[in-house]
């Protein structure tokens, strides 16, 4: 079992630019860590290079080796969570232990309607106009 | 298909590690390194593993504790490569190995200039399309076999022999191309 841990509240994983999101956050470690650091990044997958965006970072000093602790933060209005055939974007909380690098990925959608956008292929796209 | 469930996706195929061919291992592989004295080529065609066996090499160094630099250089910044080599050289110390992938970007007076610039490091790694540049460590070579095994482990429900075959002698062995055609293929499968 990992280590560190998320819980989203209710556990939603969807949700909608500026949300807030409530959350959980567990670790049991070996030794007390130095920092520990919770991040809200995106990035994209598929044919070409990934890219990777850290957002935003909440970080959490003078931690102890077991701990649980509660946080909140506001969703950004964007990128949108989005998937086509050559790239997909997803966006994740990532809780990181330091100095071991120790860490754990919650995924989760940002999108106006709680779901990933789609992207269809132009020859699709034309024959359902 | 999402273009994050394509088993030929970049991230998959960049976590494939580097296979050796003719008998070589690590331990070989390190020991002519340092009968070399860490100023060595790796060579190979486009899409042969060059720069993952280099990246593998300055991990593995890195693990003994050996510091490495890299000065990294492509058809995109070959215009900028007297700037990059400049920035190289600010960032590296004598304890230092230089690792240069794309070696070949740098002209003959541009190369000659570095390799003395760099004598002073503790090592100089390259990697290029042509022997010759400095003695050869690994000489990288692909096989149908080796594309076989690569798309094997990167799903578990691989294409036909035929169609691997025929993809290898399209790319002239250029497993990156081979790779990046498979990726299609899969999400125009998907599709239809």
């Amino acid at each position: 079992m990992n280590p560190l841990q998320i819980d989203l509240s209710g556990g939603q994983t969807a949700f909608e630019p500026g949300d807030e999101v409530e959350m959980t956050l567990s670790w049991e470690l070996d030794e007390a860590p130095e920092s520990i650091e919770l991040r809200l990044v995106w990035s994209t997958s598929g044919k070409g290079t990934t890219d990777l965006e850290v957002v935003m970072t909440v970080p959490f000093e003078f931690p102890y080796s077991s701990e649980t602790r509660r946080t909140s933060l506001v969703l950004p209005a964007s990128p949108y969570s989005f998937s086509g055939k050559l790239i997909t974007l997803q966006w994740a909380f990532e809780l990181i232990a330091f100095p071991s690098e120790d860490s754990t990925r919650q995924e989760i959608v940002l999108a106006p309607t709680g779901s990933e956008v789609r992207l269809k292929s132009l020859q699709k796209a034309k024959a359902t106009d | 298909m999402r273009a994050c469930d394509n088993p030929f996706r970049s991230d998959r195929v960049l976590s494939v590690r580097y296979r050796f061919l003719n008998g070589d291992d690590w331990e070989s592989i390190l020991g002519r390194l340092d009968e070399l004295q860490y100023r060595a080529a790796i060579v190979g065609l486009e899409g042969a593993g060059k720069t993952t066996l280099h990246e593998e090499l300055a991990e593995r160094l890195k693990s003994q504790g050996q510091s490495v630099c890299w000065l990294r250089l492509n058809r995109e910044n070959r215009h900028l490569a007297s700037r990059l080599i400049e920035q190289a050289f600010v960032d590296v110390t004598t304890e230092d190995c230089l690792f240069v992938d794309g070696a070949e970007q740098l002209g003959f007076w541009r190369w000659q200039r570095l390799k003395r610039r760099a004598a002073s490091l503790a090592g100089l790694v390259i990697n290029t399309h042509t022997p010759g540049w400095l003695p050869t460590l690994v000489q990288c070579e692909t096989t149908s076999e080796l594309l076989h095994e690569v798309t094997g482990e990167l799903t578990p429900d691989p294409p036909s022999t035929a169609l691997l075959d025929r993809l290898f002698d399209q790319h002239d062995g250029n497993l990156r191309l081979c790779l990046r055609s498979l990726y299609d293929l899969k999400a125009a499968e998907a599709e239809a």
